[in-house]
This record gives structure tokens, C-alpha cells and sequence, in this order.
């Protein structure tokens, strides 16, 4: 590792030499932690627009709880328990792939490439700075929606679930849009990819009950994976314990972590064939 | 050609100062922003998809409230395309003033401020340019909406109200997000200009009817001018125009403008050295 390298990931001189993978990956982990709390303008936004959506949504559809067909729920902001920590975990996981391209625009990946460190750490301390911003969303989101009377019905095993889906997730769609920005090697690229996600989220039952939904939007809804996670979540919220929902809501993310991880690997292993 | 190096239009008949060359001036400067429309088609394509886009998923999504108790509507789309098509306006406007910004940040704004130009024509220009951007994301949501079951009960007075309501949004929002960039001199207050036009219009009657909210946004929609502009736009849609619907948003549009303005003109005074 070059000693400007060391240096910006904190490490002293006797560092240097000899350092385990894993050693280098908690190294690069422990840069992107610091990286994002240094960075504001990422993880305010991904904690300040999704409350603020909540509050707005319940205010103005309050009263859908009580439409026939929508499902029995204590109120509206229960409702969108779920879909506030997808939309929040969307926001932070592409702020922390945007630090990655960052990385790359600034030469800072370059640098890391000519040291003799580990490829994968590269990757696994990116996502791991998007896991622990998951988990900080999950945390500030029980505490935040219980203050203004949410209540998750499935109790302690309910909210402990919330951050392992907020986990999750943010390494899925991190590793996804991490995937992009080793392609791109551009922030503008990665950012460009907020809407796709967008979509992909709002084109599920994460707002709104596929109960009242119609024609062909029901169909896209009900085959899309997000609607299954949502839909787990939120049984977990507003009715009680269930395994089958607690699994399913935790298998949602975890396969898309795992095709997303692939995906990003490889992207960056033609990166690296690229550069070399 | 870059976008900096677009040649600035020449002003008709330079240094005479009266209000004859304004119009010819605003004029080229409008059709310079509109120019840009092919140049930068990135900076402009989003406008129109995003609006689509919006009008989709709302529809889509939150096609079970008009089971809500006194619902003025049972077509969602009713109800949403004009409001997407009030938030394309919007950001019609937002793209002007970006483009503003940029001008300033490459200081290709510089050659307008030191030519013989009148000052009143550097606002009417990019308002004209604003309204002519508006047209292309209406027609666009307008065939998508009608497309998809949008149905006009108001009749052709109807369509004229959406785009008094419509093009009102996008020079009201060219003017202030211009006053914003005269300011910042920069484009990356672009977030500032766009998260404007997201509260501004979401904090009106955007997703459901007053009578259907609850608590403090009941209370803020009230107070909201841009609710009184979606009562216009939405108007031939809901059932028949009539002034007592209509009043409200033309003022509001009205007055709005006119504080644009002032608040563009101060900024434009700023800016000269």
C-alpha cells in the first residue's frame, strides 16, 4: 500500500507491510464509514426527504385507511413504515456507490490499484459504508415513526428485522449502483440511475395497497420483488409475527445482494482488465 | 458548437434604448434558450419523461382514492394530469433558470450584461423561452393522459384554463429560479430551484382534495396559491368551468408572476457590476 494511500485510510507506517484481506477490507470499511459522515450532503437527504414524504403522504392520504379493501391498519403512517426505510436505504446506498465513483473520477481508485491491496476490500468497504447507513436509517426510522404513535404489532422480532432488511438492501441495490459506477467511473452516471430505481419501487405496493390498485399496474406490482419485501415488512408492522413474513421479507434483499455483489465484481474485475 | 459559445443575439438596433428593441431582443434570447433544447438534450429530455413517468405512477399507484368519501373525480387520470402537467411547467421553468446559471458560471451572461442590451429583455426572453418550453411537456402528458382515459368535461375552455394555469407555472418558476441563479451564480443551486417547486406544489392539492387531508396539511394546502392554480388547471376536468373555480388560480398566477419578476429584476441588479 502506497503511503499516501495509508495515510487516507488511517493506517500508520508499520501498517504497511502484510496486511490480511481482511484487515484491508475493515481498513477501507472503517474509510467509507468515515467518508459518509463527513459527507452531509449524503446522508441527510437519504434521512430528511423520506420523513419528510411520510409526513406529507399520511397527511394527505390519512383518511385511504379507511376506503374499502384497504388493509386494517392503525393508521396511515403505519402503513408506510416500510416503504419510508426502502425509499431512505434507495437515497443512502446511491450516495455511497456516488462516493465510489467519486473515488474513481478523483484517481483515488488508481492509487488503491497500484498498492498491493486485496480488489475485493475495494468493493466490501463501499458496501459495507452503505450497510451501516442502512442500519442508522432502520434505528432513526423506529425511533422517529414510534415518537409520532407507529407501533410495530411483531414487537421485538419485528423491529429487529427492520434493520436486517435496511442491511440488506443497502448492500443490494449499493452493490447495484456500485456495479454502474465501476462501469461509468461517473457520479453523474450513478445519480442518472435514480430514477430506474425509482421506478422500480413506486411501481410496486410500497405507497399504496395492491388490494386497490387496478389493470395492468396490479399485474407489475404483484411479480415485482419489492411488492413481496414490502408486503412482509408491513405484515410484521401492522398485524403481528409471522415467520413466513419475517423470511420473506429477509430473502427479498438478501438474493438481491447476492446478484447485485456478482454483478458489481464483476464489473469490477473489467475495471481492473481495463486499467491494467 | 459548445453550449458557451452560442453567439449571443445581436441586439436590433443597439443602443437606442427604447422599448422598441426589447421585444425583438427577448425574442432572440428566447429563441437561443429554445436552441438549446437540441444541444443539450439531456438538460431537457428528463422534463418530459419525468412528468410521464409521474402521471403513471400516480395514476397507477394511488388509483383507490377516488373510493374516498366526496372524491370530485372517479378518473384518476383526471385528477393527475394536471398536476403532471403543472409539475412539467415547473420544471420547464427550473430548466431555465439552470440554464441562467450556467450562462453566469461560464460567463457567457457577462456578454449580455455588456452589450447594449435592454434589462427588461433579459427576463422576457427567458420567460417567452419557459413558456414555449412548457408546450412540449403538455402535449406530451396531454396525449398520455387522454391516452390512457383523461377525459375533458369542460369542454375547449377547459384545455384553455390547463394552459393559462400551465404556462403561468412555467414563467412564474423561469423568473424565480432566475432570481435564484442571479444570486448563487451557480448551477449547483440547481437542488435549491427544484426543491421549490416539490414543496410548493406538494404542499397543495397535489395528491388529494382539502376536504380529504388531515391535520397540518389541511391547514398549509389552504393557504397555498398553488392550490388555487390547481383548482384552474384541473377545472375543465372535474366538470364544468365557471369563474367561481377559475378566479382564484388567475389571480394567484397573477401576483405570483409579478413577484418573480420584482424578486428577477433585484437579483438581475446584482449581478451588474
Amino acid at each position: 500500500m502506497t503511503l499516501q494511500t495509508s495515510a487516507a485510510l488511517g493506517l500508520g507506517h508499520e501498517h504497511e507491510r502484510a496486511l490480511h484481506p481482511a484487515a484491508q477490507a475493515r481498513a477501507l470499511s472503517g474509510r467509507a464509514v468515515r467518508g459518509l459522515f463527513r459527507a452531509p450532503q449524503v446522508w441527510i437527504p437519504s434521512l430528511v426527504f423520506p420523513l419528510f414524504f411520510a409526513a406529507l403522504s399520511t397527511a394527505a392520504l390519512g383518511r385511504a385507511v379507511e376506503v374499502p379493501g384497504f388493509p386494517a391498519a392503525d393508521s396511515f403512517l403505519d402503513f408506510l413504515f416500510p416503504a419510508t426505510l426502502t425509499q431512505a436505504v434507495l437515497f443512502g446506498s446511491l450516495g455511497a456507490a456516488s462516493e465510489l465513483a467519486h473515488d474513481i473520477e478523483s484517481g483515488f481508485f488508481d492509487r488503491l490499484i497500484a498498492s498491493p491491496v486485496a480488489r475485493s476490500a475495494i468493493l466490501v468497504g463501499r458496501l459495507a459504508g452503505a450497510a451501516v447507513l442502512g442500519a442508522i436509517q432502520a434505528v432513526v426510522f423506529v425511533v422517529v415513526f414510534s415518537a409520532f404513535g407507529a407501533e410495530v404489532k411483531a414487537g421485538v422480532g419485528g423491529m429487529l428485522v427492520l434493520p436486517v432488511v435496511a442491511v440488506l438492501l443497502a448492500i443490494g441495490l449499493g452493490a447495484v449502483a456500485s456495479a454502474l459506477a465501476l462501469r461509468s467511473g461517473s457520479v453523474e452516471a450513478v445519480q442518472s440511475a435514480f430514477p430506474l430505481i425509482f421506478i422500480s419501487i413506486f411501481a410496486s405496493a410500497a405507497f399504496f395497497p395492491r388490494e386497490l390498485m387496478r389493470g395492468w399496474f396490479h399485474a407489475v406490482a404483484t411479480y415485482n420483488p419489492i411488492t413481496w419485501m414490502i408486503e412482509g415488512l408491513r405484515h410484521l408492522v401492522l398485524v403481528g409475527w409471522h415467520t413466513r413474513d419475517a423470511a420473506t421479507a429477509i430473502a427479498v434483499p438478501a438474493v438481491i445482494s447476492v446478484l447485485g455483489t456478482a454483478l458489481a465484481l464483476r464489473s469490477l474485475r473489467k475495471r481492473l482488465a481495463s486499467t491494467s | 458548437m459548445s453550449v458557451a459559445a452560442t453567439p449571443a443575439p445581436a441586439p436590433a438596433r443597439a443602443n437606442l434604448g427604447g422599448q422598441a428593441q426589447t421585444l425583438p431582443v427577448a425574442l432572440e434570447i428566447a429563441r437561443r434558450s429554445l436552441i438549446l433544447i437540441t444541444r443539450l438534450p439531456s438538460a431537457f429530455i428528463p422534463s418530459i419523461v419525468f412528468p410521464i413517468f409521474l402521471i403513471v405512477a400516480f395514476s397507477g399507484a394511488f388509483n383507490g382514492i377516488v373510493e374516498l368519501p366526496g372524491f370530485p373525480t372517479d378518473r384518476i387520470l383526471n385528477w393527475f394530469m394536471p398536476l403532471s402537467i403543472l409539475q412539467a411547467s415547473a420544471f420547464a421553468g427550473v430548466g431555465i433558470g439552470v440554464g441562467t446559471a450556467r450562462d453566469i458560471e461560464t460567463g457567457f451572461y457577462d456578454r449580455f450584461l455588456t452589450s447594449p442590451t435592454s434589462r427588461s429583455a433579459l427576463l422576457l426572453g427567458p420567460a417567452i423561452a419557459a413558456f414555449a418550453r412548457s408546450l412540449l411537456p403538455f402535449v406530451a402528458v396531454l396525449i398520455v393522459g387522454v391516452a390512457g382515459g383523461a377525459r375533458l368535461t369542460g369542454g375547449p375552455l377547459g384545455l384553455v384554463a390547463l394552459l393559462v394555469a400551465a404556462s403561468g407555472t412555467a414563467v412564474t418558476f423561469a423568473l424565480w429560479c432566475m432570481g435564484i441563479a442571479f444570486r448563487t451564480r451557480s448551477q449547483r443551486a440547481a437542488p435549491i430551484m427544484q426543491i421549490g417547486v416539490f414543496f410548493t406544489i406538494f404542499l397543495a392539492t397535489a395528491q388529494v382534495p382539502i376536504a380529504s387531508m388531515t391535520g397540518w396539511l389541511q391547514d398549509v394546502a389552504r393557504v397555498n396559491p398553488m392550490t388555487a392554480v390547481l383548482r384552474l388547471a384541473r377545472s375543465g376536468f372535474l366538470g364544468e368551468v365557471t369563474w367561481e373555480e377559475c378566479w382564484g388560480g388567475l389571480l394567484a398566477i397573477t401576483v405570483a408572476m409579478a413577484l418573480s419578476a420584482w424578486w428577477a429584476a433585484r437579483g438581475l441588479r446584482k449581478l451588474i457590476p
